[in-house]
């Protein structure tokens, strides 16, 4: 053993100091990329055969020393694709490589420092490049992501800049412990999700420039993701940033700027059409406006005159042109030892709406260093801060683009010596284009992700390696309701602070292994991972403001909040895994972790997740090795058990907890804990076929899985009469199967002209198998045998032709006005059937032009808003949907909107054998509609300079790009925005914008 | 070199595993349970808690009162609305409604675990102890009392034999192996308890907690009531008569609007006998009672508070000429063009808008109560006629010298004003059996369903067979 080793560090060694073999010839040249012609420093040159390795440097140049009997030289380097070059007599070699993003040569970071070559794969990855994300005008990676993976789907549910998005890997595979998948950064496990306490919504990924990053991982199956144990069961996203390379140090700029408007606004009626629809009610209810009481009256005149009367548009005084500019400087290189990337970035939008903005300024260090040939470290440092300015969000009457939809258009925006209207009538108090300049709503998010890892090479064999890292995350809020506004009047203005912080931080201590004899390729790692969070924060509140001008919690007459919290977790995890490879023909993988967290109950403190996995490639068999077209081919097969964690610190515990006050008392308040608490549990099959054919024109995967969750964490309700309403019990069982396909075309290439195809898409059905106690339905949304997130309400059967009424269906199909419980029906689920995208890409010479295209269909969306929208004329005190133009008016008018009735739905008077008439604007099928879309999300032209006439300006390159994003969107769903998950109240809808860009590389 | 990479595995898995307890995590904010209540101030802390869930808007700091007022016959929805208390105020079936099945009984598990356990501390003087419990047997009392009228018959005016009560729950549950299926016990095993909590309540408390934390005279105000709703009248007499004379209330006399309105624009009223207490930090904010009553400066065009709840014609009709309480306590407003009475009896009185202690027993109503008990019990008119009147005398109104059945209608017309918006009423009137004859129709007591809450279908859905509907849901 002891003499191998030594035998290979020589050869080590000595090829460094090539120039003493004195017998071999030395090969020179150039490694160029095909993509864009330029040198690329850093490949890995082999000779054949042998331990010999040089570098390219910072121009690509290259010199070998190679033995005489030398057959080849490998030209490696990652993201491009393996070249192998026969040596001739020459000693001059000039080697072009081309870009191998697409195929399954690809080198993936798959957490633990763990690389592995795509071939190599056994589990089911997502691999996305930074380059399909980058400039994308989104402030967070995730949101980026959208439609670009297999499997991976994203909704974005809010059009505030820096909003939270939903992402659900394989369906939704948990009811309440969330559904977020891991994400780990350059080994750091980041805190996801919206972390913020006040402000509406904020996503705790925005602290990362998307710019930074160099590839993402998605682990979807057990095979892949097994070795995070209890916290892999939704999917864990490995994020890998841009790492310097040897060479000639590289500076790029990227700027891009752009406008940005609302993606749509709600279709509402103005004046005259609120006026008159607004007196048919009452005239339908009272038999004339003379019969109706005095206050309607009064209501009704105070609008004017239909003909004469003005309409004041309020969405158009809450949308504008929003902005957004972006910039990032980086720049990148090194030596043999020390090699480092270093970048600082900008990012600015200013909102569609009025009050919302977004504004980030980081860094990020990456550095590598080798100190011997046997210890090396990396570090990644990423220090951001971003600021979110916001209004009221949802359906609060301070909320600008709700509210904007709802206000009657006869109320002024603003008096006529240019002051705000407050006094407005109707349901809605605020004047939001008041409270939107004068209220504050701030969060402030300041970001430290560090990592540290030291690799110690033991032996050719072994490497020990250590890992650690921090994220550190503070959000400061605060907030001000002014006291010139109706929610600030009555207090005489309202100010509130809070600041929130996370301390995560993780430990990875890993052994390595990796050993190649004869045809067996084995490779093991056996580590243990460490966890730590506290979350703390502080919030106070207090109202009395002397006048506007103070908006500090110190001007305060009265403190009426002074809170703070603090909560943590622990967790451990050992791990071992091991990988083998016959001949790169048969390749097999198993892993078991064994995970502990403070979060578990007493008695399930601890854990094991199991998965193995098998591989065989085809293409290297010999009954293939004639068939040309036939570049790659692998079946593949996985089986194992992941754990959702993600579940309070402290839900296992019986605890009091202070809550509540009484006469200046501190009062504590018990919960009812179970010590059986635990993980839930996701065992996942997976089977696919991945290929590569015709010289990688044609390259993809399809892949099925079938992923069953048991020991769901369910609230069993409990009598109330024991002082307690649930228990959380892990009980419940659900199911999710699916396919899915991932190809990649090159459909023409010719005489420099390449259209490429990307094209992803996911087919996805979800069940619910099993409840706690029996029972065969949860809050109206998950029943057994149903797909989850299911919608079950009456049916809409339209107005009746005859007397203008709403109608549904009864549970025999047949028309009722009043339906029961008993006639709810299972009208589709929140979860869409089949989602992906498709991106087609022209390029010719330096010019590229790329499509993006992201589509859902089959899920259904609860209109929420039209619940608001849509009422006929029975409250007065809003404005109305379009629609409401087609309401029934005379007997045979076939339509889907009821007759108005003021004040009611179908008044008792114009209701007939006693039937009482369900609201028709009540939470029924009538407003669940189909949530199918196709998006065109993205539009990129791009035009990089040619080299010939950057030569002599010192660029090494320069391209402009100019994109289009959110153009246009093919519906049927009627509400504002379709790209969301479940019901759609008072959200702010995407905006659509256009940037204008340009890159330059030093 | 094997040896080497065995060394440092071993290390390394040795360090972050030797010690078992490497995952053990306190939290700071809460202490264990067994801990929490081994001393008297944490059982103090959760008796506290108690009063605090009381004060929320969906129990007494507004529903109970609000859905008592339009319930029943005296208070009614504007033209103009926020769409609150509109399904209450039509008694709309199985939705308009009492619900507080399941925010009473957390409530009732805590006074449990507070009488379990304050007689176990050690650190506790027994004048602490005695304190502790005596307010958690008055709060139990109370949330039973408020749960036995809320959805079942009174003992007294059983329909069709349905003489269920609520399940009696008289022992903590602090595990979830405690957790039982209960039944609902006989209304008149409800009362038993109710009237033996308080007995005892009487008999360990004293007056020094003041008016905003229960004492004696206020075990003994609700005594009063209860003996009152139970028909036991010598007993509502004796305990108002105490109530009374724990000089803890002063009874105004001035007969003048200023005087009448003194009762409820100060903190703290001269004539509770127990009351809500709430701090500026404490607002209920837009879900106070003084929010639905009225807008902000009583301003129509104010868009803080909705001022939806406002009295019916029925009852506007019941005050008499020169009555003071209507001038004291109603304020005329248009409101969207309709004339309406905005209720002023919460009218901010800690001086912030929204807030308002929420009187809960008045020393009045101890008069009220005796003047009933001595109607009923026949022969003693003179005593009732005494009593009426000083709440007549000081609203001024002339002495009543009726006597008999129009006496007894006197003393009860005289409640319903003088008590009105407090949230007496629908209480008032199915406790006697009467029908209810709303402005907007009548609900009859012999037949209508109405006249009890449904028990929550949450609490019917699980699984508990021992849990039974209503009569008619």
């Amino acid at each position: 053993m002891k003499q191998k080793l030594l035998f290979f560090f020589v050869m080590i060694s000595l090829s460094y100091c090539s120039a003493l073999y004195a017998q071999n010839r030395t090969i020179s040249g150039k490694v160029t990329g095909t993509d864009d012609g330029l040198p690329i420093p850093g490949v890995s040159v082999k000779v054949k055969g042998t331990n010999v390795v040089v570098q390219t440097k910072g121009e690509g140049e290259f010199s070998i020393s190679v033995p005489q009997d030398a057959s080849s030289l490998i030209f490696s380097y990652l993201g491009y694709t393996e070249q192998e070059v026969r040596i001739t007599g020459s000693t001059n070699m000039n080697v072009k490589l081309s870009p191998s993003s697409r195929e399954l040569s690809e080198v993936v970071i798959s957490g633990y420092g763990i690389k592995q070559s795509k071939r190599d794969l056994t589990g089911a990855n997502a691999i996305v490049s930074g380059k399909d994300i980058a400039n994308i005008p989104v402030q967070s990676f995730d949101n980026a992501l959208s439609g670009r993976a297999a499997g991976v789907q994203i909704t974005s549910s809010s059009g505030i800049p820096g909003a939270n998005v939903t992402v659900n890997i394989r369906g939704i595979s948990s009811i309440t412990a969330g559904n977020d998948p891991l994400y780990i950064i350059d080994g750091v496990e980041v805190i996801s999700g919206d972390k913020s306490r006040a402000f509406p919504t904020s996503n705790a990924l925005a602290g990362i420039n998307p710019n930074d990053i160099e590839s993402i991982n998605i682990m979807k199956d057990a095979a892949a993701a097994s070795i995070y144990g209890a916290q892999a069961a939704n999917g864990v996203v490995i994020i890998t940033t841009k790492r310097g390379k040897s060479g000639k140090t590289q500076i790029n700029f990227n700027a891009y700027g752009g406008v940005s408007k609302v993606i749509e606004k709600a279709p509402i009626l103005n004046t005259a059409e609120f006026i008159t629809l607004s007196r048919e009610a009452v005239i339908n209810r009272y038999g004339s406006i003379a019969l109706a009481p005095a206050a309607v009256q009064t209501v009704l005149t105070s609008f004017g005159d239909p003909l004469t009367a003005p309409t004041y548009d309020w969405q158009d005084a809450v949308y504008r042109s929003g902005a957004l500019q972006n910039y990032d400087l980086s720049a990148s290189g090194g030596d043999e030892k020390t090699k480092f990337f270093i970048s600082g970035s900008y990012n600015k939008q200013i909102g569609q709406e009025i009050g919302q903005d977004f504004k980030r300024g980081g860094v990020r260090f990456n550095i590598d260093h080798k100190l011997s040939n046997k210890i090396s470290f990396e570090t990644s440092l990423n220090l951001s801060s971003f600021t979110q300015n916001g209004t009221s969000g949802g359906t609060a009457f301070a909320s600008p683009n709700r509210t904007a939809m709802l206000m009657p258009p006869t109320n002024p925006i603003y008096n006529a010596d240019g002051t705000y209207n407050t006094l407005l009538y109707g349901g809605y108090p605020n004047n939001v284009v008041q409270t939107a300049e004068y209220n504050i709503t701030r969060a402030n998010t300041k970001k430290a992700i560090g990592n540290f890892t030291g690799n110690y090479q033991i032996t050719s064999d072994f490497k020990f390696r250590t890992s650690f890292s921090a994220d550190f995350s503070y959000i400061a809020e605060d907030g001000y309701t002014d006291p010139r506004t109706p929610d600030g009047a009555g207090v005489s203005g309202r100010a509130s602070v809070a600041s929130t912080t996370f301390k995560d931080f993780n430990t990875d201590q890993t052994l390595n292994y990796a050993h190649t004899f004869n045809k067996h390729r084995v490779s093991a790692i056996g580590g243990l991972s460490y966890k730590q969070e506290i979350n703390e924060g502080n919030n106070a509140s207090g109202t009395g403001f002397p006048s506007y001008q103070f908006k500090t919690l110190q001007s305060a007459a009265t403190p009426t909040v002074a809170n703070s919290f603090y909560t943590a977790y622990k967790q451990i995890g050992y791990f071992v895994r091991a990988d083998y490879a016959f001949d790169d023909k048969y390749l097999a993988s198993a892993t078991v972790r064994y995970d502990g967290s403070s979060k578990f109950g007493s008695n399930k403190r601890y854990g094991a997740f199991p998965a193995g996995s098998v591989g065989w490639r085809l293409s290297k068999e010999a009954f293939l090795s004639d068939v040309k077209w036939i570049n790659e081919l692998k079946l593949r097969a996985s089986y194992g058990i992941l754990g959702n964690s993600r579940i309070g610190n402290f839900d296992s515990r019986s605890l009091y907890q202070g809550a509540g006050d009484y006469a200046g008392l501190p009062g504590i308040n018990p919960t009812l804990g179970n010590d059986n608490l635990t993980w839930e549990e996701a065992a996942t099959a997976d089977a696919g076929i991945d290929f590569s054919l015709f010289k990688g024109r044609i390259s993809g995967g399809v892949g099925a899985f079938i992923k069953k969750t048991s020991q769901l964490l369910l609230n069993r309700n409990l009598p109330i009469t024991s002082g307690f309403a649930t228990i959380a019990t892990n009980i419940g069982k659900l199911e999710n199967r699916g396919i899915e396909i991932e190809l990649n075309t090159t459909n023409i290439l010719a005489g420099g002209f390449k259209w490429e195809t990307a094209l992803n898409a996911t087919f996805l059905r979800s069940k619910l198998l099993e409840l706690n106690d029996g029972l065969q339905s949860l809050d109206n949304t998950y029943f057994v045998g149903q797909e989850l997130l299911m919608y079950n309400t009456s049916k809409y059967a339209g107005v009746n032709p005859a007397d203008g009424n709403p109608m549904w269906y009864d549970a025999n199909g047949n028309i009722t006005y009043s339906p029961v419980a008993a006639d709810r029906q299972f009208l589709g689920s929140q979860l869409p059937k089949g989602y992906g995208g498709i991106t087609n890409t022209f390029s010719y010479k330096g010019i590229s032009l790329s499509a993006f295209i992201q589509y859902q269909y089959g899920n259904k969306i609860n209109n929420g808003d039209a619940q608001f929208t849509r009422r006929m004329g029975s409250t007065i005190d809003r404005n109305q949907d379009r629609s409401e133009l087609r309401r029934w008016q005379k007997p045979g008018d076939i339509t889907d909107t009821p007759k108005p009735y003021y004040n009611t739905g179908v008044p008792a008077a114009a209701q007939s054998g006693g039937v009482t008439y369900a609201s028709p604007y009540g939470a029924t099928g009538r407003f669940i509609e189909d949530g199918s879309y196709l998006r065109l999300k993205n539009i990129s032209f791009g035009y990089t300079l040619p080299s010939k006439l950057l030569s002599k300006t010192g660029l090494r390159n320069v391209q402009i790009y100019a994109q289009a994003y959110n153009l246009f969107t093919i519906t049927k769903f009627t509400g504002l925005d379709p790209e969301v998950q479940g019901t759609t109240s008072g959200i702010v809808p995407q905006y659509k914008n256009y940037t204008l860009g340009i890159q330059l590389g030093l | 070199m094997k040896n080497k990479i065995i060394i440092i595995t071993l290390g390394v898995a040795l360090t972050l595993s030797s010690c078992k307890d490497v995952l053990d995590t306190e939290p700071r904010q809460s202490i264990s349970a067994q801990g929490a209540l081994s001393s008297i101030t944490g059982v103090k802390g959760l008796l506290t808690n108690v009063y605090d869930n009381i004060q929320a808007s969906g129990l007494y700091g507004r529903d109970v009162i609000i859905q008592s007022e339009v319930l029943s016959d005296n208070c009614r929805i504007t033209t103009v609305n926020s769409n609150r208390f509109i399904l209450e105020y039509n008694n709309t079936l199985r939705t308009g409604h009492f619900d507080d099945f399941a925010a009473i009984y957390p409530i009732i598990n805590k006074c449990n675990l507070v009488i379990d356990n304050v007689d176990k501390t050690t650190d506790g003087t027994p004048t602490q102890v005695a304190s502790v419990k005596g307010q958690a047997l008055f709060l139990r009392a109370w949330m039973y009392f408020t749960l036995a009228n809320e959805y079942a018959y009174n003992p007294k005016h059983i329909q069709g034999g349905f003489d269920l009560g609520v399940p009696l729950m008289l022992e903590g549950v602090s595990g979830l192996s405690q957790v039982t299926y209960p039944k609902r016990a006989k209304i008149g095993e409800v009362y038993t308890q109710i009237k033996n909590d308080l007995d005892v309540a009487i008999s360990i408390l004293d007056n020094t907690g003041g008016k905003i934390l229960a004492g004696k005279a206020a075990a003994q105000a609700l005594r009063s009531r209860v003996s009152l709703y139970n028909e036991e009248w010598q007993s509502a007499i004796d305990n108002a008569t105490l109530a009374i004379n724990s000089n803890l209330a002063t009874f105004v006399t001035t007969p003048t609007v200023a005087g009448y309105a003194s009762i409820f624009n100060q903190k703290i009223s001269p004539e509770s006998l127990f009351e809500l207490n709430y701090e500026v930090t404490e607002s209920l904010g837009t879900t106070s009672i003084q929010n639905i009553y009225q807008r902000l400066g009583n301003s129509a065009t104010s868009s803080s508070g909705y001022g939806d709840v406002v009295p019916q014609n029925n009852l506007l009709a019941a005050y008499e000429a020169n009555d003071v309480r209507k001038a004291a306590t109603l304020l005329a407003v248009n409101k969207g063009g309709e004339p309406v009475f905005w209720v002023q009896k919460y009218a901010g009185s800690s001086g912030t808008f929204s807030v308002d202690n929420i009187r809960i027993i008045r020393i009045s109503e101890m008069y009220l109560n005796r003047a009933e008990a001595y109607a009923r019990l026949g022969g003693q008119d003179g005593l009732a006629q005494a009593d009426v009147n000083k709440i007549r005398n000081r609203a001024g109104l002339p002495s009543t010298l009726a006597t008999g059945a129009a006496l007894l209608d006197v003393i009860l017309k005289e409640r319903r004003i003088e008590l009105a918006y407090e949230g007496d009423r629908w209480f008032d009137l199915i406790r006697r059996g009467a029908d209810i004859v709303k402005d907007n129709g009548t609900l009859t007591f012999a037949t209508d369903i109405r006249i009890l809450a449904p028990i929550p279908q949450a609490q019917l859905d699980i699984n508990n067979p021992n849990l039974v509907k209503n009569p008619g849901y």
